[in-house]
């Protein structure tokens, strides 16, 4: 296995007599376990050992970077590629520099060491227990046939280390687990489909087969499924559909670069109300086994709670390093880089919409006329520039006078994000569910359009 | 090209007892220059190298990978394949190769300007001039402007005895356009990537490229949304090519309708679709993505999936192949060393008809004309057998002419549905492919194909 402090210890001591004025090196190693399964069966185990190294310098206010997972490393080659790149870069007049980091860490646990020890036995058997309760709920609730026909069962160990020339040296050793899996059922030749996802921080065994066994038993609703009349609905969005919604049509508006770059709506309006006084948002890296959860981000910086939204009012725009020097103000500890090699840029460690009051079926059960959603497909093509929210729903349940009327599917559902969460907001819960790296509760929005026959 | 012979890694596997044994050993080299209104926010190179291994112990397969050419790093990663296979036992499915001919081969796709000797000073002032003529439009707030370049060499060898080496080179220019017209926003994102080298970029006039869009992107800032519900469309070549990829496509891969997963499962040689409809998967076409081969040494064949509305066959691995009883049609594909092999799509296209795409909105009266520039993407549930993907900027017809524009729209629609409402296919077949995407199944990005002549459908459901 690499050495790879010492590895990082060489790129910056070369780096630092090679012509560049600064440098920062990011690093991440990681193991992979993974076992899928193809209708009810394991069809595969793997393990994926890997290892990406990305180097960011500049030169004046020329910058670049190079990526590469050679563990043989070739500081010179490697340098000289760096150079060469940064060189070609026109300057950016807006650079400042790596970050130095007076405040240390954020004491945020992401590693699961029971979940690292599992041995690859162990999570065969875990998957397999996991599909026993998925079908079985649904078998208990009527279906005819039931089977896991896709999914995975994934546990990763990485470590990330970063360092740079301002002396920033930090790592850390986390642990994730995603484990989706699709049940089929059948009833008197008709099919449907119901999704688990858990994507966690750490793998709670009983969790996981609870959330199943709930998943299960959803299923067999969506049987005979069709779509509905176009018009405008009342619509109730499960946590995890509302959580997916937000994460794609609202958050990337509270990035500080859209917001200088002309990519949010928000721009220009910090401390107005944004959005109806029940919805508070909070970027929290503390949240516990979240996906989200760590103590640093990816420029070195600690991670911090805080109100981005409080009470409906824009309160604080996520930064990075280069965006906050930019505008004058404090990081936040919110710069991730899609790759190694990437440019950090502001995201929510974990996205979290505080509770309120109610649950789905509270709301499902005031419903007169209106749509329970509980999965979609296409919501990551939502535009958090100009708000547009859509979906179509795949598995939703047309409710009237509080009851189950029919199931639906095939049924496009669009607006504005901002109009959903002030006029047309009728409900926020406290059911939070949390997937990946947001929290959200159920909630009740009026009046949405939706497009069927 | 490498260092680690991937006949030895055979060798090493077949050491140990296994049945069978694979090797994809892979040399991924990109380029990426992302400019932000006017300043670079991202230039970087990557260079990735790896092996994979799969082994088949007892029937049962285990993968494992390294970034290691080491030989005893590459020793350790073939053993680990092994005990993952064995620790799968409890409930194995178990696997059989359908047969095919020995692969031998060595392909690279073609180029004439070999990208990589090309200054980056000369690709910046590529995005630099398509900032200055897209910011000089009135209304446009933010450019952000993408090029890339991505060579993959792949190696295959398996204990059959085949060995094939292949190689591709993609580039292509991205943009995403954001308008501010009278306090409303719209954002527009399009790309042109191609299967070449740097001749692509300087053979295409760019800053008109980019011009029409950000004319577009201010115009469709104004543009009404239409009302939800259902419509007769015609639909451009690329967005066929996505409804095609969405609607039918993926739920036509054998692994997927192996799983019990595809609402086109058990129906090999029922009607599906207007017997206009003739649907394709081909690995080598123009516009579309390279893959001669696929990533288990497979020639990738033009494999018919519907002819004339009929369900003519799924896509395949040798392994469902074998389970389906189908032929391999070279659809077994990774996104890189690191990934298990999974059935995808390649390009994949409707073969042309015979309309002319005036005549067809001539004879639709009213209804939308539904533009790909501008389109996200779609997304399916193969067994629910809903369907959804974006649109660009389009346009209502009236009188058989296309009259006001409006903004982009979601379509939806049901497989077994919407393929037989085609009532029209064009003569003007286009495919195209992207080196800033694809197509994303089971958290794997392989670089994809897709297009197809102008379609028309009557009465698809479209949320505005």
């Amino acid at each position: 296995m690499v050495n790879v402090l010492a590895a990082l210890d060489r790129l910056l001591e070369k780096a630092r007599t090679s012509g560049l004025d600064e440098v920062e090196v990011y690093a991440k190693r990681y193991v992979e376990r993974q076992f899928k399964v193809s209708n009810d069966r394991i069809i595969t185990g793997s393990v994926v050992e890997d290892y990406d190294v990305g180097l960011r310098g500049a030169i004046g206010k020329k910058v670049g970077s190079t990526r590469t997972n050679s563990p043989a490393l070739d500081a010179n080659s490697v340098l000289k590629k760096l150079y060469s790149v940064i060189k070609a870069s026109p300057e950016d007049p807006h650079w400042a520099g790596f970050p130095s980091d007076p405040r240390g860490e954020n004491p945020v646990n992401c590693f699961d060491a029971k979940t690292a020890e599992m041995s690859e036995e162990e999570l065969a058997g875990t998957l397999i227990h996991v599909m026993e309760s998925f079908r079985e709920s649904a078998l208990r609730r009527g279906a005819e046939k039931a089977s896991v026909a896709e999914g995975s069962l994934t546990v990763r160990i990485s470590e990330v280390f970063i360092a740079n020339s301002r002396g920033i040296q930090r790592s850390v050793k986390c642990t994730s687990v995603l484990a989706w899996l699709t049940l089929s059922v059948s009833k008197g030749g008709s099919f449907a489909d119901k999704t688990l996802i858990y994507d966690k921080r750490g793998l709670d065994v009983r969790e996981l087969v609870d959330k199943a066994t709930r998943e299960g038993e959803l299923a067999v609703q969506f049987l005979n499924a069709t779509p509905i009349e176009s018009g405008n609905y009342d619509v109730v969005l499960s946590p995890l559909v509302a959580g997916e919604l937000l994460s794609y049509s609202l958050a990337p508006a509270f990035s500080a670069l859209n917001i200088i770059e002309g990519r949010s709506p928000l721009r220009g309006k910090l401390n107005e109300q944004v959005l109806g006084e029940e919805i508070t948002i909070l970027d929290n890296p503390g949240v516990e086994m979240a996906l989200g959860s760590r103590p640093f981000d990816d420029e070195g910086l600690a991670t911090s709670t805080k109100y981005v939204v409080y009470k409906g009012v824009f309160e604080k725009a996520l930064q990075s390093y280069y965006t906050a020097k930019r505008l004058g103000v404090e990081p936040t500890g919110n710069g991730f880089r899609p790759h190694a090699a990437g440019t950090p840029v502001p995201q929510f460690t974990n996205f979290v919409l505080s509770p309120v009051s109610g649950d789905l079926e509270e709301f499902m059960r005031a419903v007169k006329r209106g749509i329970v959603v509980y999965e979609v497909i296409g919501h990551w093509m939502s535009d958090p520039v100009t708000g547009s929210v859509k979906a179509t729903i795949t598995h939703g349940l047309l409710i009237e006078n509080g009851a189950v009327k029919k199931p639906v599917k095939g049924v496009v559902i669009g607006g504005s994000i901002y109009e959903w969460l002030t006029k047309n907001l009728v409900g926020v819960g406290r059911d939070v569910e949390v997937v990946g790296s947001c929290a959200s509760p159920s909630l009740v929005v009026s009046n949405v359009r939706a497009g069927g026959y | 090209m490498f260092m680690l012979d991937a006949i030895e890694v055979v060798k090493l596997g077949l050491n140990l007892g296994v049945d069978f044994i694979d090797v994809r050993l892979q040399d991924y080299y990109s380029e990426y220059i992302l400019l932000d209104n006017g300043v670079i926010r991202e230039i970087n190179t990557s260079h990735i190298r790896g092996v994979g291994i799969r082994v088949v112990v007892n029937g049962v397969t285990g993968y494992s990978s390294t970034y290691s050419l080491d030989k005893s790093e590459v020793e350790r990663a073939v053993l680990r394949a092994y005990k993952v296979a064995k620790a799968s036992f409890k409930a194995p499915h178990k696997v059989s190769f359908q047969e095919r001919p020995t692969s031998r081969g060595r392909v690279s796709s073609s180029y004439s300007l070999e990208p990589e000797d090309i200054d980056f000073s000369e690709k910046i002032s590529v995005l630099k001039a398509m900032d200055s003529v897209a910011r000089g439009v009135s209304g446009i707030i933010s450019v952000t402007l993408r090029l890339g370049y991505e060579r993959d060499n792949r190696v295959y060898a398996s204990s059959s005895g085949d060995y094939v080496e292949c190689s591709r080179r993609m580039v292509g220019v991205s943009t995403r356009l954001v308008a501010l017209v009278e306090g409303t926003y719209e954002t527009l994102y399009d790309q042109k990537s191609s299967v070449a080298g740097w001749e692509f970029i300087k053979s295409s006039n760019w800053d008109e490229w980019v011009l029409e869009r950000a004319k577009l992107v201010v115009e469709s800032a104004k543009a009404p949304s239409v009302n939800p519900g259902q419509y007769d469309v015609v639909l451009d070549n690329e967005m066929v090519g996505l409804m095609l990829h969405e609607a039918f496509g993926h739920a036509a891969e054998g692994d997927t309708v192996l799983a019990g997963n595809s609402i086109l499962g058990g129906k090999l040689g029922e009607k599906i679709a207007s017997d206009l409809v003739t649907i394709v998967d081909n690995g080598l076409v123009e516009g579309g993505v390279f893959v001669p081969y696929d990533d288990e040494g497979t020639p990738k064949k033009k494999t018919y999936l519907v002819k004339e509305g009929v369900l003519a066959g799924y896509l395949h691995s040798l392994t469902t192949a074998k389970f389906l009883r189908g032929e391999p049609t070279g659809n077994a594909r990774v996104m890189s060393y690191q990934h298990p092999l999974l059935v995808r799509q390649t390009n994949t296209y409707m073969e042309p008809g015979d309309w002319e795409v005036e005549e067809m909105v001539r004879d639709m009266k009213m209804g939308l004309y539904i533009s790909g520039c501008g389109s996200m993407g779609g997304q399916v549930n193969p067994l629910m057998g809903s369907f959804t993907f974006t649109s660009g900027p389009s346009y209502i017809v009236e009188g058989g002419e296309p009259k006001k524009l409006v903004k982009g729209v979601m379509l939806s629609g049901l497989i077994l549905e919407t393929l037989k409402k085609v009532d029209a296919v064009g003569r003007d077949l286009v495919v195209r492919t992207s080196v800033f995407g694809g197509c994303g199944k089971d958290n794997q990005v392989v670089r994809v194909g897709g297009g197809g002549p102008h379609v028309r459908v009557r009465g698809f459901t479209i949320g505005g």
